[in-house]
């Protein structure tokens, strides 16, 4: 049997793209790593953990239920969305977390020659999906640590189909205001899609910060992209959704995978949207009360801070961030090393436990060069 | 790639009628992509003998893919053919060589090869193919020009330099650094805008517009790492923020290129140390005999996730002091020879530098004369005038790993890590004249 001819079988732009290698499971890198025990802060996981109604539904998820199908489109989740928001069930759709509905979009909108515009240090998913799908990812460089207007609007021509802005930006923390945003939605003029990802939009406690959604209506261009992974602790399930209007919505129907959101995580996450409210307010809670614990430790070790919203912050170290996860990670703490976000020596820690945090700044404290 | 103007493909039956053909087209495809006629016919005489070794392993009825494709600054004859009907030995730089017979040079038809062209490299291609390649460079002229004259920048702003700076670039590199701290090639104005022409090679400069660069940092991608070189400043108060910047620039340009590291080893003082790690000196035989530290810098792009490696009992002190040194996750398998069959003949790949007096030679095929292949090697090698003879051991791959005696019993011994760059990690080790 002939091995396949993979340089004529796999297009040009393929064979450029490295694959993405996530980390091992966590069994095995305490394995290597020989830990008995580990703090995950690299992935913005919430320590509380679901919602308790959505903790009881997996809690009693019959196992024969497993052998059916689910929904293919999620239709409870978007009714219940669609009451929660005051929308149209049709004006949303529900994919396997919010990469998916990242491809969704990307798929619907673009064609060969085609460009998306987004930041060049924010949420990799954006210009990872472009280019694996064959489409140039035009970035704007961050400016004082947040998504740069004037620079985002240069980089449109007319092969431009969608733009993404990352708000609060994940790993800046950095956010536009409602004006801000009304202004640059005012100057795009519907002619891109603009796609608002507002993975940790729950966390943001401040009047002033725009609430995509109830901004749709007035910008028939706009997308919101949210994700039941971070504030609702569902990571493991894996379930996003997008909401937009509903013509825009429909363009995306056409691309959108059915059945790709299982039964329990639809179940989930209807639980927990049915359960939110004291879990909202209770974690919005901890992690201010563990920013601060933190800024504080941080401030006296002499470190840099990026601190924004978000269940997160970045620190600069004086030392290479990738030698760094290695050596926290051999005291049991996980932390995001952010040369891969285009922020090399910085590192990213999402806020948990107070045990965790304790852990993470004695581990921390023990990696830092000596100061004479 | 089919409508590359720079790439020309042949495949040829391996008869000798057609060697003529196979030199000619080299001869005229290196004139066509750039080379002088001295170097042309050097590519010409390299492809006549590889050509004739393969008709003489392969025989009749057998083809080659001969591809010849210009890269600005050399060109590339690649030659691939099947693996399984020849006899590798030939294909071994040292074949057949026997420092006692000097006469046996005239027979080695690849050493020939290897001798008229600038890089020469020899690899598998899965289970039955081979791939030869062999690189011949342009000849350029040394600066014709002084460099520019160079004040502290009043805003240094990190630039995309254009041919134009690139050529500066060179001419002040080699105006304000000694030899031993960047690679030949850079002091070559004309080459160096050749390498970043080519795509080979990525330069940031440290620029204030209309005035002469402040400083600059190059690197290039190799198979999984990225060897930045630099950064060098020319005469900046502020050279060590400068410095900082430019690294963190470079970093921020490959952090997504799928590289999993960038190796230093053409290291400035201004090369940031707090973001790198040291992996160790290697020492350097210069010609009037002195011994030259050559310290190694690294760090990861990814974070690192852990791996098992092989390795054989009497490597497991190395690897464990490595490990901890460098604090990287490693489970060791460890694994030695029981009596299992073994090919006949190894084969080795031989990578030669010869402006630095270096060649790194690695493992293609196992065989049960290993060590008088490592031997012939070195013996050919030296007979070249080369100084500095070094082995790669990919830990990633099992049979390499199992080696480990008779590659210390050709004279080499460990001296470096080089993380995940290649299988595994990649342990470098150096031959030694004890």
């Amino acid at each position: 049997m002939r091995a396949p001819d993979l340089d004529r079988l796999t297009p040009e732009f393929v064979r450029r793209f490295e694959p993405y290698m996530p980390s091992q499971p966590d069994p095995e890198l305490m394995k290597l790593y020989r830990i008995g025990h580990l703090h995950r802060l690299n992935n913005n996981e919430n320590p509380l953990g679901p919602p308790p109604l959505a903790q009881e539904v997996i809690r009693r998820f019959p196992p024969p239920r497993a052998g059916i199908y689910p929904s293919g489109d999620s239709w409870y989740l978007r009714q219940a969305l669609a009451r929660r928001f005051g929308l149209d069930p049709d004006q949303f759709l529900v994919g396997n977390g919010a990469n998916e509905v990242i491809s969704f979009a990307i798929k619907a909108f673009c064609q060969e020659g085609d460009n998306i515009i987004t930041a060049d240090r924010t949420f990799a998913v954006y210009e990872w999906v472009a280019n694996f799908s064959g489409f140039e990812a035009r970035l704007a460089p961050l400016k004082d640590f947040g998504f740069d207007d004037e620079a985002l609007l240069r980089l449109i021509d007319r092969r431009s189909k969608i733009i993404f802005i990352c708000n609060p930006n994940n790993p800046t923390g950095t956010w536009w205001d409602r004006e801000r945003l009304e202004r640059f939605l005012a100057r795009v003029d519907g002619q891109q899609i603009v796609v608002l990802d507002e993975a940790y939009r729950e966390f943001v406690d401040r009047p002033e910060f725009p609430d995509g959604i109830q901004m749709l209506n007035r910008h028939p261009n706009l997308l919101v992209f949210r994700t039941f992974s971070k504030i609702y602790a569902l990571a493991g399930l894996r379930v996003g959704y997008l909401a937009g209007s509903p013509e825009v919505v429909d363009a995306i129907r056409r691309t959108c995978v059915v059945y790709s959101v299982n039964i329990l995580a639809q179940e989930a996450a209807l639980a927990a949207l049915a359960d939110d409210a004291d879990h909202l307010a209770a974690t919005r809670a901890l992690v201010a009360r563990e920013k601060a614990y933190l800024l504080e430790e941080l401030a006296a070790l002499g470190l840099t801070v990026q601190n924004g919203e978000g269940c997160f912050l970045m620190i600069r170290l004086p030392l290479s961030d990738t030698m760094a996860y290695r050596r926290l990670l051999q005291q049991g703490v996980m932390i995001r090393s952010m040369t891969g976000f285009r922020f090399p020596n910085w590192i990213r820690v999402s806020i948990g436990s107070h045990l965790a945090m304790e852990a993470f700044i004695a581990a921390l404290r023990g990696i830092l060069p000596s100061r004479s | 790639m089919a409508n590359d103007p720079r790439l020309i493909q042949s495949r040829l039956p391996l008869q000798p009628d057609f060697i003529r053909l196979a030199a000619g087209l080299s001869e005229q495809a290196g004139e066509a992509f750039g080379l002088g006629r001295g170097e042309a016919m050097r590519l010409c005489l390299a492809a006549e003998e590889v050509f004739a070794h393969l008709c003489q392993s392969l025989g009749p009825g057998a083809r080659v893919e001969l591809d010849l494709s210009g890269h600005y600054y050399y060109v590339r004859l690649r030659l691939r053919f099947t693996r399984s009907e020849v006899d590798f030995r030939l294909l071994n730089l040292a074949a057949g060589f026997s420092p006692d017979r000097p006469e046996d040079l005239e027979r080695l038809g690849l050493l020939l090869a290897s001798r008229a062209v600038d890089r020469f490299s020899l690899r598998a291609l899965g289970q039955d193919q081979m791939e030869l390649v062999l690189d011949k460079h342009k000849a350029y002229p040394p600066p014709q020009t002084p460099p520019p004259p160079v004040s502290p920048l009043s805003q240094a702003v990190i630039t995309d330099p254009g041919p134009a700076e690139i050529k500066e670039l060179a001419r002040l590199i080699a105006a304000h650094y000694p030899p031993t701290a960047f690679p030949a090639d850079f002091g070559l104005p004309g080459k160096l805008a050749d390498m970043a022409l080519s795509g080979d090679y990525a330069l940031l400069a440290s620029q204030d517009p209309g005035q002469a660069p402040g400083g600059g940092v190059i690197w290039r991608r190799d198979a999984k790492a990225i060897q930045l070189f630099g950064p060098y400043l020319f005469e900046q108060p502020d050279h060590a923020a400068q410095g900082e910047a430019l690294v963190e620039a470079c970093l921020a340009r490959v952090a997504k290129s799928g590289a999993r590291g960038v190796v230093c080893r053409f290291a400035t003082p201004d090369l940031p140390r707090d973001g790198f790690e040291l992996l160790g000196d290697l020492q350097l035989r210069q010609p009037d005999g002195r011994q030259e530290h050559w310290p190694h810098y690294y760090r990861q792009l990814e974070e690192d996730p852990g791996a098992w490696v092989w390795c054989h009992p009497e490597l497991r002190g190395f690897l464990e002091e490595q490990y901890q040194n460098l604090f990287l996750p490693r489970g060791i398998r460890e694994l030695s020879p029981a009596g299992e069959t073994r090919a006949e003949h190894s084969v080795l790949s031989a990578d030669l530098n010869r402006a630095r007096s270096q060649a790194t030679l690695a493992l293609v095929w196992d065989g049960r004369d290993l060590t008088a292949n490592l031997r012939s090697h070195l013996a050919a090698l030296r007979e070249e005038g080369i100084l500095n003879i070094f082995l790669n051991l990919d830990l990633g791959s099992p049979w390499q790993a199992g080696l480990l005696p008779e590659i210390a019993a050709a004279g080499f011994r460990p001296r470096l890590l080089l993380p995940a760059l290649g299988q595994g990690d990649l342990v470098v080790f150096q031959e030694t004249a004890d």
